[in-house]
């Protein structure tokens, strides 16, 4: 059961970080940094998990699914950026925090605009 | 009770005895016609041959087989077939709603709005492939039944004028001619060359609209569906209109000239009242056999429709059972765009159903015209 191990560490963590707070709380900031990425990096095989699912599944259609990577791609801009963001709100730092995610934004405007563009090419050619 | 049994032998043997003559009498008279040419065209999109002057034969003498439970099941049998042969468009659809709800669910974990959407274009883009190609499907069908269709008018038309002309009703054969040849192309060439791309189109529309959450473009397409819908039931009206107007009009002229030829033999000394007699033998003649043909073409007509007609059904019914299955999972923008392809599919089969009744109504009416 990862969810415990999961569950346990960011319960310890949090405990810790609360204890540190008022003596040194550049540690407990470091400390919840920690148990963040300790989270990000037992998520992530359960992530790769979802991806390989998704991606036979689209084995499975005679369609030209060549843009399913495209979405894992996306996928991955939005976990990692989000967790960037969280991780300096943590930090207490609002403004970086913002400015994070909205770079995963643009970022995953411009990673989808391959996508969007054959979606137009493929409505036009059908036009003509 | 004795009584009925013999007048009932009576009958039978009349009738039998009558049979035969009969069937020596119509082969003759129907090897006068060429049925070279409608048989030509009929075969062209059947499997099984067919045989028109072979099948009119049979229908005057009564050998045709029609019994109801045959012909229902076939037609069930037919459908289920094609249903079944495109199980695999079905199976496809719905991976891809599948994978597209499971792409939500991934993406939606996350504050980015823009992740989900890249999931739902990517799935979208499939969705219309696999859409398109089945509606594509469906139009090449549509469009060869309905050139198919006028292929074995255009046949006919000779045929059909030359059986009107010799059952007595000259002058209906001169009227129609026109008439029929301009209704025919028209009709063709307005529903192939202009109603089809206008469903293509209303199709596309409905794709595009659903690329956004907002119906943008949803009115239009709804526009370009009752539009096209209302031509078809103008053209339909209008056709038949046409030949029904023609055949008001041609039975005053018909009976002038008929009366004309009989009065002239009739009038010719000795022989006249003979000859007249034997007209009428001839052009009663004439009316069986013309009723054997038109029989036969609407059972050549309605075998040459069945299975076209029954593919595009079967392409339509997956669309609208795909959408169906997907409403609890999939997202709302998807269920709309299999519906709407759906809807435009329906529209499809109306437009050939429309056609392919105006041509049986054609015949009917041609040569339901009465001589004298």
């Amino acid at each position: 059961m990862e969810i415990m191990q999961i569950v346990g560490a960011g319960l310890v963590s949090a405990l810790l970080a609360l204890t540190l707070k008022k003596h040194a709380p550049e540690f407990s900031l470091a400390i919840s940094i920690c148990a963040g990425i300790f989270i990000f990096i037992m998520l992530l095989p359960k992530l790769f998990l979802a991806l390989e699912t998704l991606q036979t599944l689209s084995d499975s259609i005679d369609g030209n699914l060549t843009y399913v990577s495209l979405v894992f791609k996306v996928v991955g801009i939005a976990y990692i950026s989000e967790f960037g963001a969280q991780l300096c709100t943590d930090a207490g730092q609002g403004a970086i925090a913002y400015k994070i995610e909205l770079a995963g934004k643009i970022m995953i405007m411009v990673v989808s605009f391959p996508v969007l563009f054959a979606l137009l090419e493929l409505l036009q050619g059908m036009l003509s | 009770m004795k009584k009925a049994g013999f007048i009932l032998l009576a009958f039978y043997l009349l009738i039998t005895g009558c049979r035969q003559a009969y069937g020596q009498e119509i082969s003759d008279q129907l090897d006068m016609f060429d049925f070279q040419e409608i048989n030509q065209a009929m075969n062209e999109g059947l499997e099984q041959k067919i045989d028109i002057g072979e099948l009119a034969t049979q229908a005057i003498q009564g050998k045709l087989d029609l019994s109801p439970g045959n012909i229902l099941d076939s037609i069930v049998k037919t459908l289920f077939k094609e249903l079944y042969s495109n199980g695999k468009l079905i199976g496809n659809l719905l991976v891809v709603g599948f994978l597209s709800a499971l792409l939500k669910n991934l993406t939606d974990s996350f504050k980015t709005k823009g992740a989900g959407e890249v999931g739902f274009y990517v799935c979208y883009i499939v969705l219309v492939m696999l859409l398109f190609s089945s509606f594509q499907l469906a139009v090449d069908i549509g469009k060869n039944l309905i050139s198919l269709l006028a292929k074995i008018m255009a046949a006919s038309i000779p045929l059909l004028l030359g059986l009107l002309a010799f059952s007595g009703n000259v002058s209906g054969a001169y009227v129609l001619h026109p008439a029929l040849i301009f209704a025919v192309n028209g009709v063709t060439v307005i529903i192939r060359d202009v109603l089809f791309p206008l469903i293509i189109f209303g199709a596309i529309i409905r794709l595009i609209n659903n690329l956004s959450d907002k119906d943008m473009l949803a009115r239009l397409a709804d526009f370009f569906k009752m539009a096209i819908g209302w031509a078809l039931k103008g053209l339909l009206f209008l056709f038949i209109t046409i030949l029904s107007l023609q055949r008001i009009s041609s039975p005053l002229l018909n009976q002038l000239t008929l009366k004309t030829a009989k009065f002239t033999i009739g009038s010719i000394p000795m022989v006249g009242d003979l000859l007249s007699g034997t007209m009428d033998t001839v052009l009663y003649w004439s009316l069986t056999i013309k009723n054997g043909v038109l029989v036969a073409s609407i059972i050549g007509l309605i075998m040459v429709c069945g299975l076209p007609l029954f593919k595009l059904a079967a392409i339509f019914i997956c669309f609208k059972i795909t959408a169906g299955l997907l409403q609890p999972i999939c997202d709302e923008r998807m269920i709309k765009a299999i519906d709407g392809v759906g809807d435009f599919a329906a529209l499809l089969l109306w437009a050939t159903i429309t056609v392919a009744a105006m041509f049986l109504f054609a015949f009917m009416i041609v040569l339901s015209f009465r001589g004298g």
